[in-house]
């Protein structure tokens, strides 16, 4: 460990949010304006580092520091490459919006300094996972993001926040504890636990069996993160009792560093030609298109906004894996981008949930008649992110389902491209409606003022009072809209997603 | 003078704790309090006198003292050895929980029980010291017999009647471990005709795998595994540790049960030996068995708990499981193959250790603050008392093995030696019973932390700092030692350790 190590931004990306999260709890609940302000700064610092390394890493270079042995022959590693650097764009730029949002979203709300302290940490977590070099730093950042989470699934104290905590905690336990099992594995089969864009090399000499078994474990310690179904149990509820900027990072971050590990388990710990030879893809991706329809049409079911925005979740997860899985140049191309895009959109509709219950109170979809003329800047971003999250050009939606849809094709799995209409097709069903209850739908007390002026038609003239939220929430929103179209429309262009995508999987697939 | 000490510092260990027990009751006639300084000092001086033998055991290897000058097998051979220099770590603990008791025992006993407090104590720690770093069977015997019965008392010194019965149940049982012990030692004299651990594993070559020489290592294991709580042999821990003051808890459960781990380790490994004349493999095979029980029931039983403590007892009893199941895992075949095993088993018996008091001391904090002790009536003590709650959220944390904390390394190590010896079935077992112990760590975490406080007195506060500063200390080292320190560690010390049982140094 020298000096110069600290200057480098992989460990600095990981450090920065780490002391500053100490920093905003010793500053102790009086100062917590200032804490929020540092976690804003925090979640900044770390998206600068990461535009910094752009560069370098789409180059096909790595930013690389270790911190010594702590098993014989696995160091406390950093890597920074191009899947690591596309986890840790996707989470800064989600934290950026979120802690900004958390400001004016947590402005009456208690143990601020908990909160803002326990947000900057996951982020230095969540860095941590996805820059990890081997599976052995990996684990370690993984757990502790876990358990980082829990105080802000049941920030709100109540009975419904506890029993969720409560039972996302079993959920996350039992998925620890088949990710431990297969990580000890790995190391006793291969005695390596490096994340290279190669695979694990002497994997490739174990028996067919072993490697079944690691690949099965992976998979079903991951999927619990990941939330595929049936190990989902946890998502629809601990999703919308956490405060709604979390649970934008919750959805949007969180959820697909479940994802990410399945992607590094895939492409990393196995590489692609194992995984090819195992085949096991198909069986894989056919778990998933079930996750991906049953998750759409429970979604359907649900009035409670975040609840449905959870079960949303849930499939496009789904859509991550299976580009994952189907081990295609483009499938790869859709599954990656798709961490991004979906974190983009799920972040905006999370956060416009919470404008809404923040300025209305109103939770459910069925009482949200009319409050898009209320709260037009809000709804407006809703809309965009929920149109990009069905999947229409020119929003970032459209670019993964394309290229997703391309790679199903390459991989032969036409079945594989209806199942994305058909989840396109009950995403409009489940998204469509609340655009159109929020517009079109008059509300309870409007409907009633409104008839009483019927005969001289001022109902349709009477200016709907504003009920706004205040500039600090409906910037991140509008920014995060801003970006479902400009990634959309861009995605190609220079230090784009798809570019970083690009040379991943060109050394990937080599 | 330093060589002197150097080559003395052994015996100087034990004698600075036995002649500084019989002195507290005499230096306490002046002033009652005076009794926590002398036993500062005492356990200071024998911790000197530890670090001078441990830098001489990585100069020049083991050392070995005659006491009295009579050669072994004739005279007691004190031997500070690799697994002796466990005694280290039994020292240093020693005087954080010194340090924590003084405000915890002036609160918890009558001050003219102090003396009697501190007397016991350096007679408990003296007792496990004289333990580790004998090299004479008998002696070992009488060490334990030392540590047992202060043990005794001072889960007693309360005076409460629960606590009675509680020392009284350690008390039968403990007599029965004792006659164990006794038994297999005296099978053992007759077998050999030696006392001297080395020149027994000597002799015991001689003889083509007789009757008594395995009875008398039943006895002996069977002896140091009720000392050590395993299941099940355990019931007398829960009341035992749960009832005690918090200090002693913390002695008792972070280190005195460890004294039964390193009687097995002494007698399977350095007196009986892997290559010797009995073959262990069946009787390792059932200590596997027994561990997954102690790992699973010490668990299960945690879950009916109300008492933090009691829950902290039954949760060493888990994790007693991972260590025997270390040990259990070491394969006599191929001895080589199973340093993962061991490593496992030794590194839990250091982490645990310092875990443990961690928790007990938290939890003392706690009661010494509010009195309260049932998980119910500590609903939103977090917000009254961050630090401790922390600390013992940390410690809970470790305690069930997350990776990046100390606890962690037990799994990692033991884990991997179910691999090497082809039992997956005791690696799922050992992250099933981690799993029920997560499940009420969890719960515990959860009432600290995020329950509305109800009737608890407003003006709750931090202990004070000669409390707390032993409780942050333990914290830091449970994280920062678990993950930058411990390769090092494992490295310089545990491996040596492991390999010399192992016999493969």
């Amino acid at each position: 460990m020298d000096g110069s190590m600290f200057s480098n931004p992989a460990l600095l990306s990981v450090l920065i949010p780490l002391v500053l999260a100490v920093l905003i709890f010793l500053l102790g609940e009086k100062r917590s304006g200032l804490g929020s302000l540092l976690c804003v700064i925090a979640s900044l610092a770390t998206l600068a580092l990461t535009v910094s390394m752009m560069p370098t890493v789409i180059g096909g270079g790595v930013y690389e520091v270790s911190m010594g042995e702590v098993v014989p022959g696995i160091n406390f590693a950093l890597r920074v490459d191009q899947l690591g650097l596309l986890l840790t764009f996707t989470a800064a730029l989600i934290w950026v919006l979120a802690a900004i949002h958390s400001i004016g979203y947590m402005s009456h709300g208690h143990a601020k300094r908990r909160y803002f302290s326990f947000v900057a940490l996951c982020l230095s977590w969540t860095v941590g996972v996805a820059i990890s070099a081997n599976l052995f730093t990996y684990l370690i950042f993984y757990e502790l993001f876990s358990f980082s989470t829990y105080p802000l699934i049941v920030h709100e104290e109540t009975p419904e926040a506890l029993a969720a905590g409560k039972k996302y905690m079993v959920y996350i336990l039992i998925g620890s504890s088949f990710v431990l099992f297969s990580i000890i594995y790995t190391y006793f089969l291969a005695h390596n636990l490096d994340l290279s864009m190669a695979g694990i090399p002497t994997l490739a000499s174990v028996n067919r069996g072993a490697l079944m078994v690691l690949f099965w474990g992976f998979m079903i310690g991951f999927g619990v993160k990941a939330a595929m179904m049936p190990l989902h149990g946890w998502v629809p509820q601990a999703h919308p009792v956490a405060p709604a900027p979390f649970s934008a990072i919750l959805s949007g971050v969180m959820v697909a560093v479940g994802a990410f590990g399945i992607v590094r388990t895939v492409l990393n710990v196995f590489g692609v030609a194992l995984v090819r030879s195992l085949n096991v893809s198909f069986t894989l991706a056919y778990i998933v298109s079930f996750t991906i329809v049953v998750s759409s049409i429970l979604a359907l079911n649900q009035d409670n906004l975040k609840r449905r925005l959870a079960y949303s979740t849930i499939g496009q997860m789904g859509y991550i894996v299976l580009g994952t899985v189907l081990l295609t140049e483009y499938s790869i191309a859709g599954a990656l981008v798709h961490i991004i895009n979906h974190a983009l959109m799920k972040g905006t509709l999370f956060m416009c949930a919470g404008n809404i219950i923040h300025q209305s109170g109103k939770a459910k979809v069925s009482e949200m008649k009319g409050l898009g003329n209320k709260m037009p800047l809000t709804f407006i971003a809703f809309t965009i992110a929920a149109l990009g999250m069905i999947g229409l050009p020119p929003f970032v939606g459209f670019i993964s389902k394309w290229y997703l849809a391309i790679g199903a094709l390459d991989a032969k799995g036409v079945f594989f491209v209806i199942v994305l209409l058909i989840s396109s097709l009950l995403g409009g069903a489940y998204f469509l409606p609340i655009i159109y209850t929020a517009f079109f739908q008059k509300g309870e007390g409007e409907a009633a003022a409104g008839h009483g002026h019927d005969d001289h038609g001022h109902g349709e003239h009477a200016k709907p009072e504003s009920i706004e939220a205040p500039a600090v929430m409906t910037i991140p929103v509008l920014v995060g809209a801003l970006g479902v179209i400009v990634v959309g429309i861009f995605a190609k262009a220079p230090n784009f997603p798809l570019q970083i995508i690009k040379a991943a999987t060109d050394i990937l697939l080599k | 003078m330093t060589t002197y000490l150097t080559s003395h510092s052994p015996i100087l260990m034990e004698v600075t704790f036995l002649v500084g027990a019989a002195l507290t009751p005499i230096i306490s006639l002046i002033r009652k309090k005076l009794a926590f300084w002398w036993a500062l000092i005492v356990s200071t001086l024998g911790f000197y006198f530890c670090t001078l033998a441990a830098a001489e055991l990585y100069k020049s290897g083991p050392l070995s003292y005659y006491v009295g000058g009579w050669r072994p097998p004739y005279g007691i051979e004190i031997k500070f050895d690799y697994l002796g220099a466990f005694a280290f770590l039994i020292l240093l603990l020693n005087i954080i929980i010194l340090v924590y008791s003084k405000k915890y025992m002036e609160h918890e006993i009558r001050e003219d029980k102090l003396p009697v407090y501190y007397t016991l104590v350096l007679l408990l720690v003296g007792g496990m010291v004289g333990f580790t770093i004998t090299g004479d069977i008998f002696n070992m015997f009488v060490f334990m017999e030392i540590l047992s019965l202060s043990g005794y008392a001072l889960i007693a010194i309360t005076e409460e009647r629960l606590n009675a019965m509680a020392s009284f149940k350690y008390l039968v049982m403990g007599a029965l471990s004792s006659l164990l012990l006794l038994v297999g030692i005296a099978f053992i004299y007759n077998v050999t005709g030696s006392l001297n651990m080395a020149d027994i594993s000597v002799r015991l070559k001689e003889f083509a795998a007789p009757t008594t020489a395995y009875v008398a290592v039943a006895a002996l294991i069977i002896g140091f595994t009720v000392k050590a709580a395993m299941f099940p042999v355990h019931i007398w821990l829960p009341d035992a540790h749960g009832l005690a003051p918090s200090p002693v808890s913390a002695l008792l459960s972070g280190l005195v049960i460890k004294i039964g781990i390193i009687g097995i380790l002494r007698i399977v490994f350095s007196v009986y030996r892997l290559a010797g004349p009995i073959n262990f493999t069946y009787l390792l095979d059932v200590l596997e068995w027994f561990a997954v029980a102690t790992v699973i029931f010490g668990a299960f039983f945690a879950f009916f708990q109300d008492d933090i403590k009691v829950i902290f007892a039954y949760s060493s009893i888990s994790n007693i499981g991972y260590i025997l199941m270390g040990i259990g895992l070491v394969s006599v075949a191929n001895p080589a193959g199973s340093v993962n095993a061991m490593l496992g088993a030794l590194t839990h018996v250091a982490a645990h250790a310092i875990i443990k008091t961690l928790l007990f001391l938290s939890a003392g904090a706690i009661i010494y603050k509010t009195g309260l002790r049932k998980l119910n009536d500590l609903k939103g003590i977090g917000k009254k008392m961050p630090i401790t709650c922390m600390a013992l959220v940390i410690g809970a944390l470790s305690v069930t093995g997350v990776p990046g904390t100390v606890g962690f390394w037990a799994k990692w190590y033991v884990i991997n030696g179910a691999f090497e010896s082809g039992q997956i079935f005791f690696a799922i077992a050992l992250l099933a019973g981690a799993l029920m112990v997560f499940a009420y760590y969890i719960k515990i975490i959860n009432v600290i932390f995020f329950r509305i406080p109800e009737g608890m007195d407003t003006k709750i506060e931090e202990a004070p700092l000669s409390m707390l500063i032993p409780i942050i200390v333990l914290a830091a080292s449970c994280m920062v030692y678990g993950l930058f320190y411990i390769y090092p560690t494992i490295n310089n010390y545990f491996m040596p350790v492991a390999k010399s049982l192992l016999g493969i140094l």
